[in-house]
């Protein structure tokens, strides 16, 4: 795949309040990227720096390598579908969607035909001559999406689409998003905060925290090997505990000494102070006396598919969260282990910068 | 129903505030002075001296109007593009002059078209010769956009201002330029703005006989002007009454004229 959209070197700033800090980022053709993050993490500004609303105070904006920096956003070969639709109202649905055809001067055959094409590809074929106040949150998202794509941008930008709709619409609008990303062929940049959204959509993530880029990588990645403790947290619940190398793949937490799969080869050596993350799924529960370590349940709560439960240790101060198919009761002492390939070790923040990436914890 | 209880000072308002003011100018606009029933009242409308009033009255205040909307829309665009709350100072200082008395402004223009007044001093400066400025149309028209103007700018700011940036960027994301912009998103999403301050400037003017007096000095007679005498000189409140009702059919269907206008299906004043 090559390269499409690439981001030098950029800082932007709101008065004193620094929201991207010397950006680097590479978009793919043909991918669908999300930058994921809380919000004053940067990742909508990113966005409106590559849609051109917003000038970056230093570095560069390059289009299939061209700086693009400069243009402004009626310039720019892309589109962007924005958070609250931003659909005109005073315009029918077939004259929202044929808005940027009439500007680029199409002939009138032809935006007949692209509105049509445009609505059957939204499923609301008919809907032509609707107002835009006669629709519902969910059409009015399909109708924002149709007048985005009838421009054939190569890129479309998505600005939290789906945040104002209900779960159930939401679940339904991420199948959409990838089959017309599908059909049409061509790259999506989308933020959310939401994780969901972003690991079931996307082929590569992009998790931002104070104007930072904390780690790039398929949904997988992200989830399986978080970089640090910040998206180790944002991303899923997990239990992260401080604790230190002893030898080459051997850690000690409170106490407990037990394998694991990181070592030498990945820079960790003995003596050396790390962050652990354990997935609360990943950890099993064994008889009292049988697991790495022991402790007491605290709470429990039914989430549906599995249990949830908090875990007080005996070992040392910190609550373990659980997530179990079988039910145990409170106030039960049971034993916990966890597979040495299920724990993620992580340096801890060394200097300002790295402290400034992750999470206060 | 609670609501139903508190409503009745309102019913009471309205009742003693309209209908019986516009029950009685019906009365009188249909009643000769013994007591008989009327058209003439009405139809004294298209006497020569009574046409030619209406007809300056309309041309003056569409004139007036025209320039309040010409002054507004574009004061409206550039106060909606500056930033960090200046524009909150802009409209209190167009808004000021509202605050003194509506004859006094008049007056001030008094002094300043006078024959001896001080635009004609300053020309003097420059070995002009001194203008009729007083007792014009164009002194009338002048007057009504010093006053009137508030009245068009406000509405016209309001619907401005709550225009979503986004859109305005979404039309640029779609490729429009900032001409097209403007035209096709912009202006469109005011015209409810702008119908109410036409309203709220057209109204006034084509009824206004204050500053006709003042500006025009008995020499320009307004439809204004003419009701009032009939009020007022020739207390003869018949005539008055049905020239007043008239004027009320002229208002009536230019606001139907203007709401035809406003497609975004607000709420209209009629």
């Amino acid at each position: 795949m090559a390269e499409l959209i690439r981001l030098e070197n950029i800082s932007k700033s709101y008065g004193d309040n620094k929201v991207l800090d010397e950006l680097e980022l590479t978009v793919e053709e043909n991918e669908f990227v999300t930058l994921l993050g809380p919000s004053g993490c940067g990742k909508t500004t990113t966005l409106r720096i590559i849609g051109g609303f917003e000038m970056p105070d230093e570095g560069r904006v390059y289009f299939d390598g061209k700086d693009i920096t400069d243009l402004p956003p009626n310039m720019r070969p892309l589109n962007t579908v924005f958070q609250n639709y931003a659909l005109f109202p005073h315009m029918s649905v077939s004259e929202n969607i044929a808005f940027g055809l009439k500007v680029s001067g199409k002939s009138d055959q032809y935006i007949k035909d692209k509105i049509k094409y445009a609505l059957k590809l939204v499923n609301l074929k008919g809907f032509e001559d609707r107002r835009i106040n006669q629709l519902s949150g969910g059409q009015q998202q399909r109708i924002a999406m149709a007048r985005a794509i009838v421009n054939e941008p190569r890129v479309l930008l998505l600005d939290e689409p789906l945040g104002a709709l209900d779960l159930k619409l939401r679940q339904e609008m991420q199948y959409e998003l990838v089959r017309l990303k599908k059909e049409l062929g061509i790259t999506f940049i989308f933020v959310t905060h939401d994780q969901e959204e972003a690991l079931t959509m996307s082929d590569k993530v992009v998790v931002m925290n104070n104007g930072y880029i904390q780690q790039e990588g398929t949904p997988e990645q992200i989830y399986n090997e978080p970089e640090n403790a910040f998206v180790a947290d944002f991303i899923g619940d997990s239990n992260i505990i401080p604790g230190k190398m002893i030898a080459d793949k051997l850690v000690e937490v409170k106490g407990v000494q037990f394998p694991c799969i990181d070592g030498t080869d990945n820079g960790f050596k003995p003596g050396q102070r790390v962050d652990v993350v354990i997935r609360p799924e990943d950890v099993e529960i064994r008889p009292y006396g049988e697991g790495l370590f022991n402790g007491t349940i605290t709470s429990k709560l039914f989430i549906g598919v599995h249990y949830e439960m908090l875990v007080k240790m005996e070992e040392g101060k910190f609550e373990w969260l659980l997530q179990n198919y079988d039910e145990h009761e409170v106030g039960s002492k049971i034993g916990m282990y966890v597979r040495p390939e299920n724990i993620q070790i992580m340096h801890k923040p060394q200097n300002d910068y790295e402290k400034r990436m992750s999470l206060e914890l | 129903m609670a609501n139903k209880k508190w409503a009745s000072p309102f019913i009471i308002w309205i009742i003693a505030g309209t209908v019986i003011p516009i029950l009685s100018i019906i009365y009188y606009g249909f009643t000769t002075r013994d007591g008989g029933f009327t058209f003439r009242n009405i139809t004294a409308i298209f006497e020569h001296d009574h046409i030619q009033a209406l007809g300056l009255s309309l041309g003056l205040a569409i004139a007036s109007t025209l320039v309040c909307l010409i002054l507004a829309i574009p004061m409206a665009m550039i106060l909606k593009g500056s930033k960090f709350g200046k524009e909150g100072f802009m409209i209190f200082v167009f808004i000021l002059p509202m605050w003194m008395n509506f004859l006094l402004r008049t007056m001030a223009w008094q002094v300043l078209l006078e024959r001896a007044g001080v635009i004609n001093s300053i020309l003097g400066i420059f070995g002009l010769p001194p203008q009729e400025l007083m007792n014009t149309p164009g002194a009338i028209i002048l007057g009504m956009v010093y006053d009137f103007l508030p009245f068009m700018i406000l509405p016209i700011y309001n619907t401005v201002s709550k225009i979503d940036d986004h859109l305005i960027e979404a039309a640029y994301d779609l490729g429009a330029n900032k001409f097209t912009v403007y035209m096709r998103v912009i202006l469109p999403l005011t015209v409810p703005g702008i119908v109410s301050g036409i309203t709220m400037v057209f109204i006034p003017a084509l009824t206004t006989f204050v500053i006709s007096n003042m500006l025009g000095g008995g020499k320009v007679n307004l439809i204004g002007n003419i009701i009032e005498q009939e009020f007022t000189v020739n207390s003869n409140w018949y005539l008055g009454s049905g020239l007043s009702l008239v004027m009320m059919i002229f208002i009536i269907a230019s606001m139907l004229l203007l709401n035809k206008f406003d497609k975004t299906g607000g709420q209209s004043l009629i």
